[in-house]
């Protein structure tokens, strides 16, 4: 069985008025398809080439590249970060983060991991800021990227900050698998802070129950 | 079948939450210091190479995985041909090796996904000889004489041979036919030197998959032979349906 299957060829000098229109079409339903399965794949447009063709670019979860980030979805991410630190951080509210972390997460999550991570355990930005990062982590629901986004989260259950690890804590509620058990179970056990920690203790049962 | 010469090599190894870094990990695995180290601040990456067994290694370190990159050295000769390894897969024995006495060691970290990269080419006389000579592994290569910026890219997972349970292998495969040529850069700018030479491109991705358990770690260099087959079989044989 083949997957991730891409083929592409221009035939130059003929030249379609519909063209630009229908290749943003066709990234659109990418995305789309993207969302909804293992095994998809993400596209998007890259300028190109020998014969100046716009193409499209589908990014696999089969392959193990490392990717940049694009400046543009660095552009947008920085965005989100400074419109977040301008409002007030309410749980059960909206903000910039649940607006738009979704989106830009699953259009290319292997290039965002990376940046993300560094922006939760040595990024300047305000706690609170990374807490509701984490927290949005976990509630995205795309198959592809949820294993990603289980590891920024076992990941951030270490590190300094008490409204991070707080933050990761609840993520990995939200995210509800089972899998991350083995990492909140060592969490509670080195766990400082007792409120976090009881925290902590109540995903691990609401996880376990969920096994069982 | 092709003669496949190697440009690089890559090996990676996507690494657990709880990693524990190896701050010595270069010297340790190569035996020696690296030629310079770098630490990139905006993806967390710390990256270390110097010369290797012709070539040059490199080993980039971020929080999510550790790749060991085994290139050519740059930029190729004055004819405009560039640099390689030698052939496939031989060119890729010191790069394999070196794993291998990772694979054994202590600092070899605990991975649930490894993956082994390769990047090869044949020379070809020009665009259409290229490919011609791509029919011999792929469906779908355009018979219009026109056509150009072909792309071709397919996975066609398969068991793992290890016998490790529900194990499968990614064969990632990324076909194409490249012009290459050489650009000299200066203080006026970027300036194309030397001849056009084209190449059949074959860009080799293979891996196990993003959702599997923890693969055992004595079971780690079969897996290694198990990913450098599945490389094996899709240069010799492409990926036509049989």
């Amino acid at each position: 069985m083949s997957e991730d299957f891409q083929s592409q060829t221009s035939q130059p000098k003929y030249i379609d008025p519909l063209e630009e229109l229908r290749k943003s079409v066709a990234v659109m339903v990418f995305q789309v398809v993207s969302a909804s399965s293992l095994g998809a794949q993400r596209g998007f447009l890259r300028e190109t080439g020998e014969s100046d063709t716009r193409t499209i670019e589908l990014i696999s979860d089969s392959s193990t590249k490392a990717r940049q980030i694009t400046p543009e979805i660095q552009a947008r991410l920085d965005a989100m970060l400074h419109a977040a630190c301008q409002q007030v951080i309410e749980d059960g509210k909206g903000n910039a983060i649940t607006d738009q972390l979704a989106e830009l997460f699953v259009k290319d999550y292997n290039a965002i991991v990376p940046v993300l991570i560094t922006l939760i355990e040595h990024g300047r930005t305000l706690p609170v800021i990374k807490a509701e990062i984490l927290k949005e982590l976990g509630r995205i629901r795309d198959v592809s990227s949820h294993s990603s986004r289980r590891w920024i989260l076992e990941h951030a259950l270490s590190t300094s900050s008490p409204f991070v690890r707080d933050g990761a804590g609840l993520g990995l509620a939200r995210l509800g698998d089972p899998a991350a058990l083995k990492y909140l179970e060592k969490a509670v056990q080195d766990e400082p802070n007792v409120e976090i920690r009881s925290d902590l203790q109540s995903v691990v049962q609401e996880l376990k129950q969920a096994v069982r | 079948m092709a003669n496949w010469t190697l440009e690089s090599a890559r090996l990676t190894v996507f690494l657990e939450p709880n990693f524990t870094r190896f701050p010595t990990l270069w010297d340790d695995v190569v035996g020696e210091e690296p030629e310079t180290s770098i630490f990139q601040k905006p993806t967390a990456m710390r990256v270390a190479y110097g010369p290797f067994a012709g070539g040059r290694l490199q080993l980039q370190a971020q929080p999510v995985r550790l790749d060991w990159i085994f290139d050519a050295p740059e930029p190729g000769d004055e004819t405009g041909k560039r640099n390689t390894l030698g052939a496939f897969p031989d060119g890729a024995t010191p790069l394999l090796e070196l794993v291998y006495r990772w694979a054994k060691s202590n600092s070899f970290p605990e991975t649930r996904r490894i993956a082994l990269g390769f990047t090869l080419i044949t020379p070809a006389l020009d665009r259409l000889s290229g490919y011609r000579e791509l029919r011999n592994f792929i469906d779908g290569v355009p018979a219009n004489e026109e056509a150009s910026d072909f792309l071709y890219q397919v996975n066609i997972p398969r068991k793992s041979t290890t016998g490790i349970e529900g194990l499968t292998i990614n064969r990632l495969s990324k076909w194409s036919v490249m012009l290459v040529r050489l650009m000299a850069l200066s203080s006026f700018g970027a300036v194309l030197e030397g001849p056009e030479n084209s190449v059949v491109h074959l860009d080799l991705d293979i891996n196990t998959p993003q959702n599997f358990g923890m693969i055992p770690k004595e079971r780690i260099r079969e897996v290694i032979d198990d990913l450098l087959s599945g490389a094996l079989e899709i240069s010799n044989s492409g990926t036509h349906s049989k």
